[in-house]
């Protein structure tokens, strides 16, 4: 079955607007704290959000990431139907790692002070490294795929010519 | 070396300041048409592009702003710039070959051009067009505000001169951005962008390894002086808490490829395979120079915790701090260059879009052609210049509301009307319009009426969901629109 595309950003766009809605009506202080630090000038800002707020958290991420993919598969509409297929079928994938990573980041309630990995807390350095470096996957798959998902420079002066030709 | 620290400062900023006249000077040569002017005559190379589109994104708040958002609320600011690779994917997989192909057709010189030729609509380029007025006033004046500051500073700190005031600060170097804008127009501004990308990425190298041996234990004794005294901050939420931290992830994530000072870039690059390259250098550019934003504002923080250094009285100050008491002279004179360049860059390129959207833009949606435009492009653009900076020096809250405002208005704007109306045919010039206005309107009443949103939610998230649902279902509603044939031929390739 085709996946239609629009069809698919305008329920993703509803189901977050409808969360969105939801955490606004819904009374803020029970889940969320924020203090200014007692100290230095009171510039530092001490805060934090309690763990059954969790939850919520995740469904807001749920939905922006199917936002983002929706606004991604935009890209794939050009394409032929078995490529068309690959390349969502990737970019759903990835999509999917990047949510279970916030997801993970979002359920693991206790920061452990103890063990460092490349010089932060184990949650920050999942933050830092696997959720801020792991769509250069999507990068890689670009840069390799260029001609076969985007265009090649032989279609390119193809419209060059095609756009000179209605000029005239 | 230390009795010279401030002489050596200032000879970096100098030598930095020469070297972009120089810049100018040459791109004069390079500029005879208003195409040269706002577009490099579409000649770019990959090193060029790809460091114009990092360097215009990281602006002056990455190297200033984004250190002491560190130091106020410790991890939760890092969150803008960790989404960064998904911002620039975004990017090129929508944009980056459409905008080319539409920079074929008629040959646009500006973001509400392309616009107009998608959309067939006028009003729709004049919206847009004056969305983009309002943010780059916004922006701009904040930019030529933070310049002006920290050349009071250095020069105030030097002995040679007694007290000077910030009018002064703010004439110099606006002169200067001034100048090398006026003479070569985008031309100058790419190929700063250059110089001034390679001064920020090897500063902000630079300043990193000079965090790592400030404390015997690294990253890691920061994280355990940090976390013993507020677990949360080192933590991956910060002391924002999810929600705000998770609306920034979305606002950044999303909103990079709705930035029109950088996606402009992607219609100036020669060869469209070219693309594939400036995507990881644009992003190798924007990782290293973000190392600053993260390691100065860790190891001020780290700092004053420790009592190693007094309070600061003005988080803004993080940055200079650091440079002026933890580095050695030549690395702080490095990075106060970098730090000039990452403003400057900034600021040539939304004086680039402002001047095209009141030059050319405003007039031509409603009716109106200019003659002999490349001389009122310059003329412009010294005068946007100038309302620029009285607005920096006199209006006092609103620069800082404006510029606030920048970042989100524009996500909410262009987003949905240029990365999803560029890639899907059914998107309507009707919805293209109740989507600006609802971006306006959303960011201005929240910033004017001062509205605290629940949860720290960021108020560009809202306004981006807000005008993404209103621009898809309007669409879907509304009557199939009419594409041109070669409008339509670039959306099918």
């Amino acid at each position: 079955m085709k996946l239609k595309v629009d069809a698919f950003l305008l329920v993703g766009l509803i189901f977050l607007t409808l969360v969105v809605l939801y955490f606004l009506i819904t009374t803020p202080e029970v889940s969320y704290y924020q203090t200014l630090h007692s100290e230095f000038n009171g510039l530092m800002i001490s805060g934090r959000t309690a763990n059954d707020h969790s939850s919520y958290s995740f469904i807001f991420c749920f939905g922006m990431i199917w936002v983002y993919l929706g606004s991604l598969l935009l890209s794939t509409r050009h394409l032929i139907k078995q490529k068309r297929k690959n390349i969502q079928i990737v970019m759903t994938c990835f999509c999917l790692v990047y949510l279970c990573l916030l997801g993970l980041l979002i359920f693991s309630k206790d920061l452990n002070l103890q063990s460092f990995y490349f010089g932060f807390p184990r949650s920050t350095a999942v933050m830092l490294y696997l959720i801020g470096f792991s769509p250069l996957s999507l990068s890689y798959i670009y840069i390799r795929y260029f001609e076969t998902l985007i265009i090649t420079e032989a279609s390119f002066k193809s419209f060059q010519n095609f756009i000179k030709s209605q000029d005239k | 070396m230390e009795a010279f620290r401030n002489p050596i400062i200032l000879g970096f900023v100098a030598a930095y300041m020469l070297l972009t006249v120089l810049v100018g000077i040459w791109a004069l040569r390079k500029t005879k048409s208003t195409q040269d002017f706002f577009m490099a005559g579409r000649d770019l190379g990959i090193m060029v592009t790809g460091f114009a589109v990092f360097s215009s994104l990281l602006s002056g708040f990455g190297f200033v702003g984004g250190p002491a958002l560190v130091y106020k609320m410790g991890m939760s600011s890092v969150w803008m710039f960790v989404c960064v690779i998904m911002g620039f994917n975004l990017s090129f997989f929508l944009l980056a070959k459409r905008l080319r192909l539409f920079a074929e057709i008629g040959n646009p010189i500006s973001l509400p051009d392309v616009v107009r030729l998608r959309y067939d609509n006028a009003f729709t380029q004049g919206l847009m067009a004056l969305a983009i007025i309002l943010g780059v006033l916004g922006y701009l004046a904040t930019q030529i505000l933070a310049m002006s500051i920290v050349l009071q500073e250095i020069l105030n700190a030097s002995s040679f001169i007694e007290y000077i005031s910030i009018g002064y600060c703010m004439l110099i170097s606006c002169s200067i951005l001034v100048f090398y804008s006026i003479t070569g127009g985008i031309v100058a501004s790419v190929y700063t962008d250059l110089v001034q990308g390679a001064i920020m990425i090897f500063g902000a190298i630079l300043i990193f390894f000079s965090v790592l041996n400030l404390f015997e234990g690294g990253f890691q004794e920061i994280s355990q002086i940090i976390g013993q005294d507020d677990a949360g901050a080192i933590g991956p939420w910060g002391t924002l808490g999810t929600m705000g931290s998770l609306s920034w992830l979305f606002v950044f994530m999303m909103g990079g490829a709705g930035q029109p000072h950088v996606i402009t870039k992607m219609m100036m690059y020669k060869n469209i395979s070219d693309a594939k390259y400036i995507l990881p250098t644009s992003i190798i550019g924007y990782f290293f120079s973000a190392l600053l934003w993260l390691s100065i504002g860790l190891a001020m923080r780290a700092l004053v915790i420790s009592g190693m250094h007094s309070e600061l009285s003005n988080a803004d100050m993080a940055a200079s701090v650091y440079l002026q008491y933890y580095t050695n002279p030549i690395l702080a004179g490095l990075v106060f260059a970098g730090l000039f360049a990452a403003i400057m860059s900034t600021a040539d390129a939304f004086l680039n879009i402002g001047t095209a959207a009141i030059m050319h833009d405003l007039p031509n949606a409603i009716g109106i052609k200019i003659k002999n435009d490349l001389f009122w492009a310059r003329v412009v653009t010294f005068i946007l210049t100038v309302i620029a900076a009285l607005f920096a020096r006199y209006s006092g809250d609103l620069v800082a509301i404006l510029g606030a405002f920048g970042w989100g208005t524009f996500a909410a704007a262009i987003v949905p009307v240029v990365v999803i109306g560029f890639n899907w045919k059914r998107a309507t010039p009707l919805a293209a319009n109740v989507c600006i206005i609802t971006s306006l309107l959303i960011n201005f009443s929240v910033k004017i009426l001062d509205i605290k949103v629940p949860y720290a939610i960021d108020i560009g998230a809202i306004s981006l969901i807000t005008s993404m649902l209103l621009f898809v279902s309007i669409s879907l509603l509304s009557k199939k629109p009419f594409i041109n044939k070669n409008v339509e031929a670039a959306m099918d390739l």
